[in-house]
């Protein structure tokens, strides 16, 4: 689908879903450069309501024909509504459509937070560099309100699988091992080492069964000057788990690469782990958290293993899935061996 | 081939990263342009060193897989590694040594598993000396496109930053 075509079939969509607007019309379109589980967009949207001329920005997320993570709109769209107006800042959502009739793929849409920025690499240059330990206490606080979240309270009670303590690293790493054996396209030795270096040493069982983020890190939030986060974006690997799973997750360096003793360029990593068992009343056993971290490495491999894959295949040519496969190849490699030697 | 195919798609990279990145107006047809060029760049890199790292370290796999033999105590595992080491290489296209290099690592791979098994010092030895095998694998798959990436991701934020800060001020309410 072109993207002149997905906007007029995007104008039609708003005026099915809104009768009373009259003259619809898409303004603006900028496609979103970097993800590789949705193609975004940001739009303008004009309309008249009441007699009153009405412009609005929003994001359009539509699944990928062929996506890298098996996801489903859902998850995200639940996740938006669960924590809008909480003390999780995210966008109100407007839509979801399932049906394929008119993007071809399933899609929701989010109001646009406008004046911020989600490159978290900005944090390591002035002016935003000036305001780095700011973002990164807000990134901690609103990472321990989700893990201290009541997933009845926000709705989400029925909606996420649920799991027992003992059980979460071994359903996240059962799922993770064998969608990388699904799409490995070539031998990684490193990574097999590691998977086998943590079913023979399990962590121990969560504390409690919390909402995981799943794809908790620098880079899928806005912020802005001030240092304020205000959206926590990309939902879409939201679970039931151990809290300890989003903590070690944002710790991956490959977020980080150039300044790896910094979370996510944020703040000094131990910092970040203190600032967070203060604000949820979680203790992150330095063992566990560690298991976590290497499991961090594991799943990432394997998202980067099936960016390779799709690209190699044809079924995605985008070329942030070539490139971005094997950059992030590259480092994550570098970092699960320096995990492993530390360990062996 | 004088110019080398290493040397044309070095230079094709760097015009597109230094001259038509900088020239494209859409955001998404930028970025894309400059990705392209990394690919090329990695495509060069490949070209230059695929042939070299695969025969380099079919041939060290090899060599560990003789060591191996004195350890092992799985004959089927052994008998595996026996017929391994003897391999050479007939075929120097890139798909060919590819092929053997993927059938090496995954007999690296199993080995690695049955040795971390083993108790002994003949078996931690060897166990090191797999590391060793694994820290060179991971030396002969870096990119230099891949620090020349990290910079160009965060020049092209900085400039965004700055286009949509000054955007914002040119707006009655900015």
């Amino acid at each position: 689908m072109t993207e002149a075509e997905m906007v007029e079939q995007f104008k039609g969509f708003v005026s099915e879903k809104m009768p009373d607007a009259r003259d619809v019309e898409i303004g603006l379109v900028n496609p979103i450069f970097g993800g590789a589980s949705r193609q975004t967009y940001s739009l303008e949207l004009k309309y008249v309501t009441q007699g009153k001329p009405v412009s609005e920005r929003v994001i359009l997320r539509r699944e990928f024909e062929s996506g890298i993570i098996e996801t489903s709109v859902n998850t995200e769209f639940d996740a938006y509504r669960a924590f809008y107006e909480t003390d999780v800042p995210v966008p109100r959502v407007m839509w979801i459509e399932k049906d394929p009739k008119w993007l071809g793929t399933p899609f929701y849409v989010m109001e646009e937070i406008v004046g911020c920025e989600d490159k978290h690499m900005l944090l390591t240059v002035p002016p935003f560099q000036e305001v780095r330990e700011k973002v990164g206490e807000s990134f901690f606080r609103i990472m321990a309100t989700i893990a201290t979240t009541d997933p009845a309270k926000v709705g989400l009670e029925g909606k996420l699988e649920s799991v027992a303590p003992e059980a979460c690293w071994k359903r996240e790493l059962d799922y993770w091992e064998a969608d990388a054996d699904k799409n490995e396209i070539e031998p990684h030795p490193v990574f097999r080492a590691a998977v086998r270096w943590l079913r023979r040493n399990p962590p121990l069982p969560a504390q409690k069964i919390v909402i995981v983020h799943g794809d908790m890190r620098a880079g899928n939030f806005l912020f802005n000057r001030k240092g304020e986060i205000r959206g926590i974006l990309d939902w879409e690997m939201m679970h039931l788990g151990d809290p300890l799973e989003d903590l070690a997750w944002s710790m991956n360096r490959l977020w980080s690469w150039s300044e790896p003793e910094r979370n996510g360029f944020m703040i000094p990593r131990e910092q970040g782990v203190k600032m967070w068992e203060e604000a949820s009343g979680f203790k992150a056993d330095r063992e566990a958290l560690f298991w976590w971290e290497l499991f961090a490495s594991v799943k990432s491999v394997a998202i980067w293993v099936s960016m390779n894959r799709v690209y190699a295949d044809g079924t995605n040519t985008d070329p942030i899935v070539g490139y971005g496969g094997i950059w992030a190849s590259d480092l994550q490699r570098r970092i699960i061996l320096s995990q492993m030697r530390e360990k062996s | 081939m004088r110019p080398s195919g290493e040397y044309i798609l070095q230079a094709v990279a760097t015009a597109l990263i230094t001259e038509y990145v900088p020239a494209m107006t859409a955001e998404k047809a930028q970025a894309e342009l400059g990705l392209f060029a990394l690919l090329i760049g990695v495509v060069s890199e490949e070209m230059e060193r695929g042939t070299a790292r695969r025969v380099e370290e079919n041939e060290e796999l090899r060599g560990l897989f003789s060591e191996a033999l004195s350890v092992v105590e799985e004959e089927d595992l052994k008998n595996r590694l026996s017929e391994a080491a003897q391999g050479e290489e007939t075929d120097y296209r890139v798909s060919a040594l590819d092929r053997a290099n993927c059938d090496l690592l995954e007999l690296l791979t199993e080995l690695h598993g049955h040795v971390e098994g083993l108790e002994g010092e003949g078996a931690r030895k060897l166990e090191e000396a797999i590391w060793k095998a694994l820290e060179n694998w991971t030396k002969r798959r870096e990119f230099a496109t891949t620090e020349m990436f990290t910079q160009m991701l965060l020049a092209s934020a900085v400039e965004k930053a700055l286009e949509k800060e000054a955007a914002l001020a040119d707006t009655p309410q900015g």
